[in-house]
């Protein structure tokens, strides 16, 4: 990997955030039948938490494998059967954009509802993150810092704005009902941490091998549980119980909010949200495309971007007008597996098997030299 | 277009190589040879003369020389010459050491030499039996005096500007920098108009491979004529395909000393005041000669001023749109209500308004540039009058809409530099702002944001120090810091976070800042 196609831990970081931003500000507890309340602060930090742990076998991967691609590593490993690893994570960056778009056509149809269309809205994110995803990491990286920032400074302003409508009342005293809304509430949005499941084929672009890598994860880790809990305290406590009650309560309590001409800020959350679903978008849009580009070759790229766009924009309008409590049983589960299967499964398989690997080529030496000894003294 | 020029490339590398001409020493031959090569050229001028019993002719273009000195200092004292019966190199000799006093004084054995300076106003001295040309440097060509810079007006700071003529211009940046560090380079540029270019810059502070780059561009330049820095810009250019230009052009010498002390490359054309200077990055664009010569809080808000401008001129006729047409909830109710009036008077769409009012707009602008000074200003009464009163009256455009365009426009105009970009990203704003609302305007605007961050000038990030992102670059970027901190330690454009051209550390030149 060239020097001129990666970008700084600094860089990863905020792609990372803003990535996930886009989910966290549409955190709809309701649906994903968790804690509204208090509890879901320390969920928030619980998670923060998690994340860390969950990001420990890709770095371990990184750390053993001086940053290596798992998709060279796999095919290096395993020969053809690379192309599989390099087709899974193909087909995840494909999901999750399409859980992006499925959740986006759901927000849209559910609150915003305004005169404009919809599948040309959908046709046009997913066209321009692909376009977008053409720049390179390092436009996307750099595109996404500026983002994270506007993100950060309108969540800030937004909670500024709406201190005078919050009530210490709406916020119940902490572990009210034990810890299990906490632990839940964590497991329940680690798995939407699409992040970590795409870590893995970030390792050979971030400058500074695996320790910036590692301050990359911490300063995710800790950048997320502060801008959740950012996001958590406005909802709650401008809603209080109303939030548990309420689909996207974070919107709902935006709408509240006025600042001198502005007399709507829902507009304007919706606005960098949508920012935020863009970067996630144009980059799992580029690392999708750079899986195609391994399996089929660089001139797959064009045609395959193409497909996507309309794929990707057609199942998240059609998945995105069935009923909305299957949301949680498909997204959930299908992100539980992904996250499972390539943020833990396949970075150890991949030690697993190098270790395997170095250990049969030092067999094989040793008992190499032994037989040359042994026809030595005879 | 392109292919063309890469076909004509390719056939100008597999073309020989041009044979040289060599100066007979025969006159009259010689004469011919000049004769052929300019055809029935009116203005080759050949004075013969017998000097000591030889043959001789000095040649001149009219126009191009002092033909006063040429007469005083040129032909009476050949004529004057004694010194019969010595061999004629040796009497070519004494003319070159003891008769021509002139500062400019080359030999030269080929005619592609010899038209070459003739061209470029020097007097060139044949005699019968000498096989070489003694020429001297006699141009007294016309050339306009030094005014004041039309394009980069500042409040305070030199009233000079830059001339057409390669020589004045390289005069005016060394007596601004006393430094034998300060480096002029000359090529030529263009096969026919071989036109005399000069590469500017501070040989302690450039960057070597920066320095070949730029080099290897001119050179590999297939231009036949090349009359301006226009015509080379785009192959110095990094990026064929942007909005956004990633070399600077400045008229004034004050500005290309401030840039080439930080490293960049001064590149002069003959023939023309715009100096092309690379790279160039995104913020340069935010600052002008003025910023540096005010009180730096006054500065820094002008700085502010200038983002909040390019802001304005390029997002509020689509954010005015998006809004009107789409979100009218986010306005105050009294807007509203003027809103509201403004949209129920008018039969068209806001959109349709928006792009048929910018779009008048620009061909007043445009009119008014082409037009005489005079005719240009009734062209801006006649717009203003069209526009801001009979359009508004006649209920074609609503007034608000009148406001977005005038206080947008005047926004642009703070950045000169930006323009082109501002009005056609201004016009795609105002399409996705109409068709998909504000949903259309973000979009939009991340699109911009990667595609800006996607171009590399020069290996360096178009928009450093903004993203990559540094603090201590910021002192000149969004504020100006006073020249105590700005002082302190030296910029030099390689040191651009996140830029790839080497340091040169073993740059023998290169002091330690």
């Amino acid at each position: 990997m060239t020097k001129a196609s990666q970008i700084s831990p600094g860089q990863l970081t905020a792609l990372l955030l803003t990535s996930r931003l886009a989910v966290s500000m549409t955190f709809a507890p309701t649906l994903h039948q968790v804690s509204h309340g208090s509890d879901y602060l320390l969920s928030a930090v619980l998670h923060g938490f998690l994340i860390l742990l969950a990001a420990l076998p890709s770095l371990w991967f990184a750390k053993r494998t001086d940053s290596a691609s798992p998709l060279e590593y796999a095919y290096i490993l395993w020969g053809k059967g690379g192309a599989i690893v390099a087709a899974g994570y193909g087909l995840a960056c494909l999901i999750y954009q399409v859980m992006d778009m499925v959740w986006f056509s759901q927000f849209f149809v559910t609150t915003l509802s305004p005169d404009i269309s919809r599948t040309v809205l959908c046709v046009t994110l997913a066209a321009a993150a692909y376009a977008a995803a053409f720049y390179g990491l390092q436009a996307v990286g750099r595109a996404a810092a500026l983002v994270f920032f506007t993100v950060a400074l309108a969540i800030v302003f937004i909670l500024i704005v709406l201190l005078p409508d919050m009530e210490l009342i709406h916020f119940p005293p902490f572990l009210y009902d034990g810890t299990r809304p906490v632990i839940y509430g964590a497991l329940e949005e680690l798995p939407r941490t699409s992040e970590l499941v795409l870590l893995g084929l970030m390792l050979p672009y971030i400058h500074g091998g695996y320790k910036s890598l590692g301050k990359a994860c911490l300063g995710f880790g800790i950048g997320l549980t502060a801008c959740a809990l950012i996001i958590q305290i406005t909802a709650l406590g401008v809603l209080g119980d109303f939030s548990g009650m309420v689909l996207f309560p974070y919107y709902t309590a935006v709408t509240a909010a006025k600042a001198s001409l502005l007399q709507r800020m829902d507009v304007l959350a919706t606005s960098i949200w949508l920012a935020a679903l863009f970067i996630k978008t144009a980059f799992l849009a580029m690392l999708y495309l750079n899986c195609v580009g391994r399996l089929a070759g660089a001139k797959a790229r064009p045609p395959a971007a193409v497909i996507s766009i309309v794929l990707v924009a057609w199942l998240g309008i059609w998945l995105g007008d069935m009923a909305l409590q299957w949301e949680r049983q498909i997204i959930w589960i299908v992100s539980t597996v992904l996250l499972s299967l390539f943020a833990v499964l396949l970075p150890l398989a991949l030690i697993g098997s190098d270790f395997l690997r170095k250990r049969n080529l030092r067999c094989s030496e040793s008992s190499e030299a032994q037989h040359e000894s042994i026809q030595g003294h005879s | 277009m392109w292919d063309n020029v890469q076909k004509r490339n390719q056939e100008k590398k597999i073309s020989p190589p041009k044979a040289s001409t060599p100066i007979k020493g025969i006159l009259m031959d010689d004469l011919v040879q000049l004769r052929t090569l300019f055809g029935v050229s009116a203005d080759l001028t050949i004075r013969r003369l017998t000097v000591c019993g030889y043959s001789a002719a000095v040649v001149s273009i009219e126009g191009m020389v002092d033909r006063h000195i040429m007469a005083n200092a040129v032909i009476l004292p050949m004529t004057g010459l004694s010194g019969e019966g010595q061999p004629p190199e040796q009497l070519m000799s004494r003319i070159r050491d003891e008769v021509l006093g002139f500062t400019d004084l080359l030999q030269v054995t080929t005619m592609e030499e010899l038209t070459n300076l003739i061209t470029s106003g020097f007097a060139a001295v044949l005699m019968d039996g000498v096989p070489f040309a003694v020429l001297g440097g006699l141009q007294a060509f016309m050339i306009r005096g030094i005014n004041e810079p039309s394009t980069e007006v500042t409040v305070r700071g030199s009233r000079e500007g830059f001339t057409e003529a390669i020589r004045v211009n390289m005069s005016m940046i060394r007596r601004r920098m006393k430094t034998p560090e300060l480096t002029f380079e000359m090529l030529s540029v263009g096969d026919s108009s071989q036109t005399a270019v000069c590469l500017c810059y501070m040989r302690d502070r450039v960057s070597a491979s920066l320095l070949n780059d730029v080099r290897a561009h001119l050179q590999d330049c297939p231009l036949d004529v090349v009359l301006e820095s226009g015509y080379i810009q785009p192959f110095l250019e990094n990026r064929q395909r942007s909005l956004f230009a990633s070399v600077d052009t400045t008229e004034r010498p004050d500005t290309l000393c401030g840039k080439i002390a930080e490293g960049r490359i001064g590149v002069m054309v003959d023939g023309t005041p715009f100096v092309l200077v690379v790279p160039y990055l995104f913020v340069e664009h935010f600052q002008s000669m003025d910023d540096y010569t005010q009180n730096p809080i006054y500065a820094s808000f002008i700085r502010i001023v200038k983002y909040v401008a390019f802001f304005i001129s390029i997002l509020l006729p689509g954010l005015y749109v998006a809004v009107g047409t789409h979100h009218p909830e986010m306005f105050p109710p009294t807007l509203l209500m003027t809103f509201l009036n403004s949209d129920h008077s008018t039969p068209f769409p806001l959109i349709f308004e928006a792009i048929l009012i910018h779009f008048l707009f620009e061909i007043m602008r445009e009119a008014g540039l082409r037009f005489p000074k005079s005719v240009g200003h009734a062209v801006s009464i006649v717009g203003a009058l069209v526009i801001g009163e009979s359009a508004v009256r006649a209920g074609i455009i609503g007034a608000p809409m009148v406001i977005i365009v005038a206080l947008t426009t005047l926004s642009s105009f703070v950045l000169p530099t930006l323009y082109g970009p501002i009005t056609i990203l201004r016009f795609i704003f105002i399409v996705l702002g109409g068709v998909l609302g504000l949903y259309g305007v973000v979009l939009g605007t991340v699109l911009f944001l990667c595609s800006i961050c996607a171009m590399n000038v020069d290996s360096i990030p178009y928009l450093a120090p903004i993203s990559p992102f540094s603090l201590k670059a910021m002192r000149d970027v969004f504020i100006r810091a006073d020249w105590r901190i700005l002082g302190r330690r030296r910029f030099l454009v390689q040191n651009v976070v996140g830029s790839k051209i080497p340091d040169d550390q073993d740059n023998p030149n290169r002091k330690k800042n």
